[in-house]
């Protein structure tokens, strides 16, 4: 195991984005999904009009990643073949698979889209974040019934003592229509044995839950 | 349908069905490209667009060679549905 840190936290749950324990944009709760997305797309004035065409677990992701990058000093690590992205969810892309049966099922209808089919698995999610940020590092989507911090915990050591991997942004990006959520941590490798962690937590299997039950 | 009417109805079609958030009809020039600059679509949408012929007008592409010259423009694809439109 390598001496690795927690550097930096983002929730969204709620219709509220919170970083590092403070919440940093809020929307009412009677808002949809989709209202509190362009709501956050333009608190982030992100100016990606892309993100209008994404589905709804990208758009979750995406926002996410903007969250902790208002994390000072995070921007400018990330850019990296060095910084890898490891997000997770139960649900894969239910959302988009279950619009796209929905087109082909009436055979005589059959108008499949193809901006809904693209995000019909997953990991596309990765895609979207790493062209938006220019990220080129390794990327992993992972599945589990729920909230699985060891197997967040053990893709991401794997991949800091096998890799030149030092920084990895990785997380829960769960959605399922109503029932959505999000946290997304950034733990960096501590290269020099002798380096103090600071006021950083350690990257255990506790810490990330503790970030996830907050 | 008169051309203008084709041309209106395109617009409104085309920001439905690509999401085109925060774009109006009369933000869209009906001359200016459909890709690279003008709207700025991607390979995705110009998948979206033949489908949109097909669903609301019952086009087909016969040749794909065709496809840069229909998509060129809100003005083109106008163009083309006036001209095949049964």
């Amino acid at each position: 195991m390598t001496n690795s840190i927690l550097h930096s936290a983002c929730t969204i749950r709620e219709n509220k984005i919170t970083l590092n324990g403070e919440a940093i944009f809020e929307s009412d709760l009677t808002k949809t999904f989709s209202e509190f997305a362009k709501e956050a797309y333009h608190y982030f004035d992100l100016n990606y009009p892309k993100f209008f065409k994404m589905d709804n677990l990208s758009k979750l992701g995406m926002l996410s990643i903007e969250g902790i990058l208002l994390t000072q000093g995070v921007r400018n690590i990330i850019n990296s073949d060095k910084c890898a992205l490891i997000l997770s969810n139960h649900s894969s892309s239910i959302e988009s698979d279950k619009i796209h049966a929905k087109s082909i099922s009436n055979l005589v209808n059959f108008f499949p889209s193809p901006s809904v089919f693209v995000y019909t698995l997953p990991n596309i999610v990765l895609g979207e974040i790493a062209i938006k940020n220019k990220m080129q590092g390794e990327n992993l989507f992972l599945l589990s019934e729920k909230f699985e911090a060891k197997q967040l915990f053990i893709s991401t050591e794997t991949l800091f003592e096998t890799s030149s991997t030092n920084t990895a942004i990785c997380g829960w990006i769960e959605f399922d229509g109503n029932k959505w959520e999000s946290l997304v941590y950034i733990t960096q490798k501590i290269e020099d044995p002798n380096q103090k962690n600071g006021n950083f937590m350690p990257h255990t299997i506790q810490e990330i839950n503790k970030l996830y039950n907050a | 349908m008169n051309e203008n009417e084709v041309i209106e109805k395109l617009k409104a079609q085309i920001i439905e069905q690509l999401n085109l958030e925060e774009i109006t009809p009369d933000k869209i020039d009906s001359n200016a490209p459909l890709f690279g600059d003008g709207l700025g679509l991607d390979s995705i949408d110009a998948l979206e667009l033949i489908v949109l012929l097909e669903r609301q007008y019952g086009l087909k592409i016969a040749d794909p060679k065709d496809g840069k010259d229909i998509f060129k423009s809100i003005q083109s694809m106008a163009d083309f549905i006036i001209k095949n439109k049964k």
